[in-house]
Parts: structure tokens; sequence; C-alpha cells
């Protein structure tokens, strides 16, 4: 197996009174732990102004959004709730190319 | 559907600027009134909604309803003089329609003008729209509007 990336990064925008965004919040982390840290996470709550800020630079229209980012480029952005299984096998294959 | 920054404003609306309000033509001498777009991102999610009753008089700039977000509470505005016929129950009991879709199922109220051709005349429609609300935006800082996914608009 080739070694994978050495920084991945998920961004996850959300905002706590988005119905679809905690359920996507939570299989997000699970899979983070699943896959031992090798990718960080971090979510980004819209309820704040910076939070906005941020969404708004990167062209961020609905929530959830998950943008991947390998090594500093985004690879991937899944808008709305992904399918079951798509963020893992989106992980997967970023992960153990 | 008019669109700035991912703002929407449905052509058939009448918008009152002053209030951040929407109003819709019935066709029958009423108008159904809701936030726009643009206020409930103001606003954000709102967790009450507290309307007049349905048979009550007010007045142009008057309170048509309350509603109270997590950083925010305030009167919606009345773009009319006239009265009150009709209030939307769901949007008390679920005041998130009015987030989720401020123009359709989180209509507010449906009001009777009284003074329809004075009032009409601060309201803007069309491609005024745009320019208008371009200026507001940039005036309280909005960079745009983000739905949650399931927005109806």
């Amino acid at each position: 197996m080739k070694e994978g990336p050495a920084s991945v990064l998920l961004r996850l925008f959300t905002h706590p009174a988005c119905a679809g965004c905690g359920p996507v919040v939570k299989s997000a982390w699970e899979l983070h732990e699943a896959f031992k840290g090798r990718f960080e996470l971090k979510t980004i709550s819209l309820e704040t102004k910076p939070g906005l800020d941020e969404a708004f630079a990167q062209g961020i229209k609905t929530i959830p959004t998950i943008l991947l980012f390998v090594e500093g480029v985004e690879v991937e952005r899944i808008i709305g709730a992904p399918a079951a299984g798509q963020l893992e096998q989106t992980l997967q294959k970023i992960l153990n190319p | 559907m008019a669109e700035l920054n991912n703002c929407l404003f449905p052509d058939d609306l009448y918008y009152s600027l002053e209030n951040n309000v929407w109003a819709q033509d019935m066709g029958d001498g009423s108008f159904r009134i809701g936030l726009t777009d643009v206020a409930q991102t103001l606003a954000g999610s709102l967790i009450h909604c507290k309307l007049q009753p349905a048979g009550k008089a007010v007045k142009k700039g008057k309170s048509l309803a309350t509603v109270e977000s997590g950083k925010w509470v305030g009167p919606v505005k009345s773009p009319f003089t006239g009265d009150i016929l009709e209030t939307n129950p769901a949007a008390e009991s679920t005041p998130t329609l009015l987030n989720k879709s401020p123009y359709k199922q989180g209509w507010i109220v449906r009001i009777k003008p009284s003074s329809l051709d004075e009032d009409k005349g601060s309201l803007v429609k069309g491609a005024e729209v745009l320019t208008h609300y371009k200026a507001y935006m940039a005036d309280k800082q909005v960079s745009g509007c983000i739905h949650c996914e399931g927005f109806e608009g």
C-alpha cells in the first residue's frame, strides 16, 4: 500500500440550527476516530461572525458543506449531507491512494 | 428569482426595504407579508414568533409580529396601514419556517391595506430590488445568505 498524503484537512461548515448538520458532524468525528487521526478535522460554525466570514470566503452557499484539502489544496467539496458511506469512501480514496 | 450573493428575491413580490419584509399581492385586495431572505439571515435561527391577532388594525411601520432569535428580538413592521385578515399559525408554532421557507411556508400575516396606492409607493419590485438591496447589505455588512440544506426559498 502506498503511503497517504502528509496533510489532509476536513473542514465541515455547520450551524446548530441546521437540522441536517448534526448527524454529519457526528459522522465526521466518528470517521476521525476510525481513521486514527490521519486527517485533521475542523468544524466551522456559522453561528459566529468569523465562521460566517470564512464560509463566504470559501464560497459556501449551503450547509452542511464539507471541504477536503490535501496539502493545502481543495480536492473535494461535498455540498449537503453526504449519502451513507460517501464520506468514508472519499476519505479512503484520499488516505489510501 | 433574483439573487444577490446567494440571497434570494422572488420576482413577483414587492419589497419594503425600510422594514425588510416582502408583500405578495393575493389578487383580492389583500397582501401576504413575510421576512426577506436577508432579514432571516440577519436575525439568525428564530426561536419565537408572536403574531398580532387577525382582525387587528395596524399602521404602516407598526408591528405585525415579534420575532426572536438567539441574538436578536424585534418587530416585523407592516409595510401597509390596514387590517390583519389572517395569520399563519405555522409561523408561530414553528418559527424556523421563517428561516427555512421565508417566501412560502413562512409567511406571517395577510393584511388588507386601507391606503394601498399611498403605501405601495414606498415598495420596490423587479430590477430595482437588487440595486436597493446591494446598498442595504453593504450598509448592514451582510456578505450574503447561506442556507441550510432543505431551504425552500
